[in-house]
């Protein structure tokens, strides 16, 4: 016997489910852990608006409106962490971000398979070292001593310095180890759009009389502009997110005036001073200034590229 | 600006795996020339050589007068026309058109008045500015045509332009192309696997077979002397029909022996030359199997299975002994399915190729037009 199909909007949520259960089942994981791990400790955030004490608990503690943001944006420490955050991921952006392109691009062009993978494999393997090996390799290379920088210097007649100790060379030595080590695995993505692209494009360019140079202008880079576009937005959506481990396994008292950005900050109130309701203010400040800069980032995507997250 | 194209024992070999496996040919000046053939049979690697687009493992290739073996694909006077209308997403139609012409740095007046000129040609003007996401897929192959056309080439190469177009437009585009050759008078070399297109747009057809022509003519010679089995079956729709048979001399006769209560005879006496005990195929086309006898016609019993009317003709599916067949009869003719029929084969244009003969040419036409083939 036929059936008459039946589209979604005229079935009920029940039927649905009872009918998909299976495919709901597969669901269920990520939707339990986003609701465990994301959506359940923004429960949390209250104590951002609460005058929060351990011993009275969330549901106790008083209310006391935007007290602890007025209280940050008063604080000299918080300011400055607002401005080491956006100098140090506005750096990034635009001194970081073109780097796994440019990286695609060339390895794009290496035509021996065999020389392609080799490069590969060697550009995506500091993506797999922890930070806390990166920021030990970091200093060893930066050692006064013993550093590979040092010794070059030193060589060359010039003084040894302990760059970790100057607030001044802070953004250069994070940003640019935090390019070696991404830069090969950001890549990644950016080749699997240069895969993407129709051969024949090429090909008919090649007919046309272009160079390699001129497909890279006129083909290559337009066609993985949406995916440059796409990743723009989601990097402008983190600008403010700018890895707290990293930097506090770099940085000390001496470099805070350049180093302690929003989350270092947030981790030496809330977890070394106890000051939770202060931290959560700035948490939550973060996560608003993200959220405006997603959407702005995303809408300015959907102009100019017709593409976007969402 | 036509020119000669010349394809002088032209091999291409990936790595030890054969392609294209000497193929000879001579396109004259301003000729339509198709490519033909099943899908690995060379066709496009041909064409792709000829465009520069692949280096050639041996042999001479040349354009005009000139070699142009080891020629970048820009400096051959050649414009291609890819299957999948390779236009770049991010340009308009005219920026598409005039892609080759802004790399060459010409004057802006010039690249207006070449996209112009095509845009007339081909009846773009209204959508120059548009995207090509925002076109139709006749009007992307025609935009990737105006791209082809304002390069002015000397030889225009299409490689399976139509394949991605839906049976309308591919007639219609059929007909364009058609029309744009009348026009601009320039050699074109053109590759599909559809028969049609070949038969209808070619001066002269190429059939090409495991790397190899199989046979090169215009689309009367291959429909009506076709070389082998090969081409029989694969020029013409519906295609020849190849029924295996045995020969055995039966007096003053060849007997052609197709199953247990089907046989035809040879007599003309020149057909005895052709001996008993070979294996053959035995080739009539689907318009010269009738259902009234005529002058020269041979009864064979046969089973219907099927009848597809198509409206001005029908199809009809047939079973001989235990051979399938097809014939092609009169739409308004009444034919009823599940029952025995006899048919009458049109002698005068039946046709014998070998089966399994000797290997370099294992099913070549033996005997057409009454006679043996030399």
């Amino acid at each position: 016997m036929s059936r008459e199909p039946v589209t979604d909007a005229q079935e009920p949520l029940l039927a649905v489910l009872r009918r998909d259960w299976m495919l709901y089942a597969m669901l269920a994981p990520a939707l339990i852990w986003f609701g465990l791990f994301l959506y359940q400790p923004m429960w949390g955030l209250q104590i951002a608006f609460k005058d929060f004490s351990a011993f009275k608990g969330m549901a106790a503690s008083p209310w006391i409106g935007f007290e602890h943001f007025a209280t940050l944006f008063q604080n000299d420490q918080f300011l400055r962490a607002v401005g080491n955050t956006l100098t140090i991921s506005l750096y990034s952006l635009v001194l970081a971000s073109p780097v796994p392109i440019l990286l695609a691009l060339m390895i794009n062009e290496v035509q021996s398979q065999g020389l392609r993978k080799s490069i590969q494999t060697v550009v995506y393997l500091p993506h797999f070292i922890s930070v806390v090996i990166l920021a030990g390799i970091v200093m060893a290379v930066l050692s006064p001593t013993t550093g590979l920088v040092n010794n070059a210097l030193a060589a060359m007649g010039f003084d040894r310095s302990y760059f970790l100790t100057k607030p001044e060379w802070f953004r250069t030595i994070y940003i640019s180890s935090n390019i070696w080590k991404e830069a090969g695995f950001d890549s990644i993505v950016y080749l699997a759009a240069i895969m993407g692209i129709n051969p024949a494009l090429y090909e008919s360019a090649q007919v046309d009389g272009a160079t390699r140079w001129q497909m890279i202008w006129r083909i290559t880079i337009p066609s993985i502009l949406p995916t440059i576009a796409v990743l723009l937005v989601i990097r402008l959506g983190n600008v403010l997110e700018v890895g707290y481990e990293y930097i506090v396994l770099l940085y000390q008292p001496a470099t805070f005036e350049t180093a302690d950005v929003i989350s270092t900050y947030i981790y030496r109130q809330g977890v070394q001073g106890a000051r939770y309701d202060l931290a959560a203010a700035a948490g939550v400040f973060n996560a608003v200034v993200a959220l405006v800069l997603v959407l702005g980032a995303n809408k300015l995507s959907r102009r100019i590229t017709k593409t976007g997250v969402f | 600006m036509a020119a000669t194209v010349s394809l002088k024992n032209v091999v291409k070999h990936y790595g030890p795996v054969p392609v294209v496996n000497g193929i000879d040919l001579e396109i004259q000046s301003g000729e339509f020339v198709v490519l033909v053939g099943p899908s690995g049979c060379g066709k496009s690697t041909t064409l792709r050589m000829v465009a520069g687009l692949e280096q050639i493992s041996g042999g001479t290739i040349a354009i005009g007068d000139r070699v142009v073996n080891h020629l970048a694909p820009k400096d051959r006077g050649v414009a291609m026309v890819f299957q999948n209308y390779a236009l770049y997403p991010h340009l308009n139609v005219r920026d598409n058109i005039s892609f080759g012409l802004r790399l060459a740095s010409l004057p802006r007046k010039t690249i207006e008045a070449e996209v112009e000129r095509a845009a007339t040609i081909l009846e773009l003007g209204a959508v120059l500015d548009r995207l090509p996401a925002e076109l139709s897929g006749g009007q992307r192959q025609r935009v990737a045509m105006g791209r082809a056309i304002v390069r002015n080439p000397a030889v225009f190469l299409f490689d399976e332009p139509l394949s991605n177009l839906d049976a309308k437009l591919r007639t219609q585009m059929r007909a364009e192309i058609k029309r744009l050759h009348a026009r601009l008078g320039t050699t074109v070399i053109y590759v599909t696997h559809d028969q049609l297109e070949a038969m209808t747009l070619a001066d002269r057809i190429v059939v090409m077979r495991g790397g190899v022509i199989e046979q090169v003519g215009t689309p009367r010679d291959l429909f009506d002397a076709p070389a082998s089995a090969f081409v029989a079956a694969f020029i013409g729709s519906p295609p020849m029909n190849l029924l295996p048979c045995t020969s055995a001399l039966v007096g003053e006769q060849l007997q052609l022996v197709l199953g247990p209560d089907a046989a035809l005879h040879l007599t003309a006496p020149e057909a005895l030359a052709l001996g008993g005990g070979r294996s053959l195929w035995a080739g009539v086309r689907p318009e010269d199997l009738h259902l009234q006898p005529g002058p020269d016609t041979q009864p064979l019993h046969a089973w219907v299975e099927l009848v597809e009317p198509l409206g001005a003709e029908s199809l009809v599916h047939l079973r001989i002994g235990d051979q399938t067949a097809i014939v092609r009869v009169d739409g308004r003719q009444a034919i009823a399915g599940d029952c025995a029929i006899t048919l009458h084969v049109e002698m005068q244009r039946f046709y014998l190729f070998d089966r399994g003969g000797e290997k370099n040419s294992p099913d070549r036409c033996v005997y057409r037009d009454s006679r043996v083939c030399s």
